[in-house]
């Protein structure tokens, strides 16, 4: 009874290692993964900054400044 | 659902822009309260008229000097105030994004955060008053060449060299036109011994006041309250003897413009030579200061279009991108 006991916890102890290495190596692969995908989230959220402050994008910006004079004129 | 706003809490003037519909308030930032209720009694241009002749139990004041924050609880009470009128409720809880002189402290910074957030804000971000000055003067800032941005307030002077959509040198000094008007008020109490309000010394300012000499030049007649005798009296001044009067305040906002342009990198430092530098806010339409500068640095001065709206339009193009634009927010990068 002993013997086998000791034989099941063996084999217990041999699942866990066995899980905890894959959990591990499956942790390292999320990380790195995440890593490669913010670099190259910081490229696309700096090129998104510039395009909102581009010519194209102030062109609302410039129909309010006309606005403005308008208002101004008015006065 | 709630349209984001942008505020230009100015020393002289609070301006908010509603995203999609453009400036919808431009005001003095003034605020008069009882003093005995603590209640608000007028803001903007009302508690403004009030300034100088309220009766002792009613208090008409700038919450903010210097840029900064005076009184914390009455700019909150103006902030409330501002977000009500802009139709800000429990159940329509805009994002707001506030200018802030780029001097602010931490503590300042907190103050006005914490304070837009109770007011009703969903979110509060801060943004540095010459970057939005830069973009509501329409520079391309997004591309790798200097952009300068000299943004003159009531409170504060700010000069910025701008490339590639962030600040790359900044210098500011916490002197601004209401210094100007000081200067006047300490000039006429001292050479004429005449006491005068804040309100006559800006007006002072704007008839004869100029930066150089300019065929405009003219005298006014001034009235006011003599020292000696406590009697109304008249004195008459020149455009010259306010030049003289200002002057030192003058040349501690050029000098921080020179610091500025000391600090650029030299790369930039010859693109304002083509393009020059861009000048924004109230003090830039005292006469003669953009030709002032001109002279003194030797780099082309043009003037802002709308130099007293640049800030809060630059806010509300922000405003219209926040998400692609989050990342130049104060609170966003700490």
């Amino acid at each position: 009874m002993t013997i086998h006991l000791v034989a099941m916890s063996g084999i217990s102890l041999l699942f866990a290692m066995i899980s905890i290495v894959s959990g591990a190596a499956l942790a390292v692969i999320v990380f790195r993964n995440s890593r490669r995908a913010n670099s190259n989230s910081g490229m696309v959220s700096f090129n998104r900054h510039l395009d909102a402050l581009s010519d194209d994008s102030r062109a609302h910006l410039r129909q309010q400044l006309i606005d403005a004079q308008r208002r101004q004129r008015r006065k | 659902m709630a349209r984001d706003l942008a505020i230009d809490l100015g020393t002289a003037n609070t301006l908010v822009y509603m995203q999609g519909r453009g400036i919808v308030i431009n005001e003095p930032s003034v605020i008069a309260v009882n003093r005995r209720t603590s209640e608000v009694l007028a803001t903007g241009q009302e508690a403004w008229e009030m300034i100088g002749r309220t009766p002792g139990y009613i208090v008409a004041v700038r919450p903010l000097r210097g840029g900064a924050i005076t009184d914390f609880e009455i700019t909150e009470k103006m902030i409330r105030l501002l977000l009500q009128r802009a139709g800000v409720s429990r159940f329509s809880r805009p994002k707001v994004l506030i200018c802030v002189p780029s001097a602010i402290t931490e503590v300042e910074r907190r103050a006005v955060t914490d304070a837009t957030r109770r007011a009703g804000a969903a979110d509060a971000q801060l943004l540095e008053q010459p970057m939005a000055a830069a973009i509501g003067a329409d520079l391309a800032i997004n591309e790798p060449v200097g952009n300068m941005v000299i943004d003159i307030g009531g409170g504060t002077t700010e000069t910025a060299v701008i490339s590639l959509g962030g600040i790359v040198a900044l210098e500011a000094v916490r002197v601004g036109s209401f210094d100007i008007d000081g200067a006047i008020q300490t000039h006429v109490r001292k050479e004429h011994g005449l006491a005068i309000g804040e309100r006559t010394a800006e007006e002072i300012k704007i008839s004869i006041g100029s930066a150089i000499a300019t065929p405009e030049d003219r005298d006014a007649e001034v009235r006011g309250r003599d020292l000696v005798t406590g009697l109304p009296k008249t004195v008459v001044l020149t455009s010259q003897e306010i030049r003289g009067a200002i002057e030192d305040v003058l040349k501690q906002m050029i000098d921080s413009v020179v610091r500025c342009l000391a600090s650029a990198p030299p790369e930039l430092s010859q693109d304002f030579l083509s393009r020059g530098m861009y000048l924004v806010g109230g003090g830039a339409l005292l006469r003669g200061f953009a030709q002032r500068i001109e002279r003194d640095t030797q780099v082309p001065v043009n003037m802002s279009d709308q130099p007293l709206e640049a800030v809060v339009l630059g806010a509300g193009h922000c405003v219209e991108n926040f998400g692609a634009l989050r990342g130049m927010f104060m609170e966003s990068r700490r």
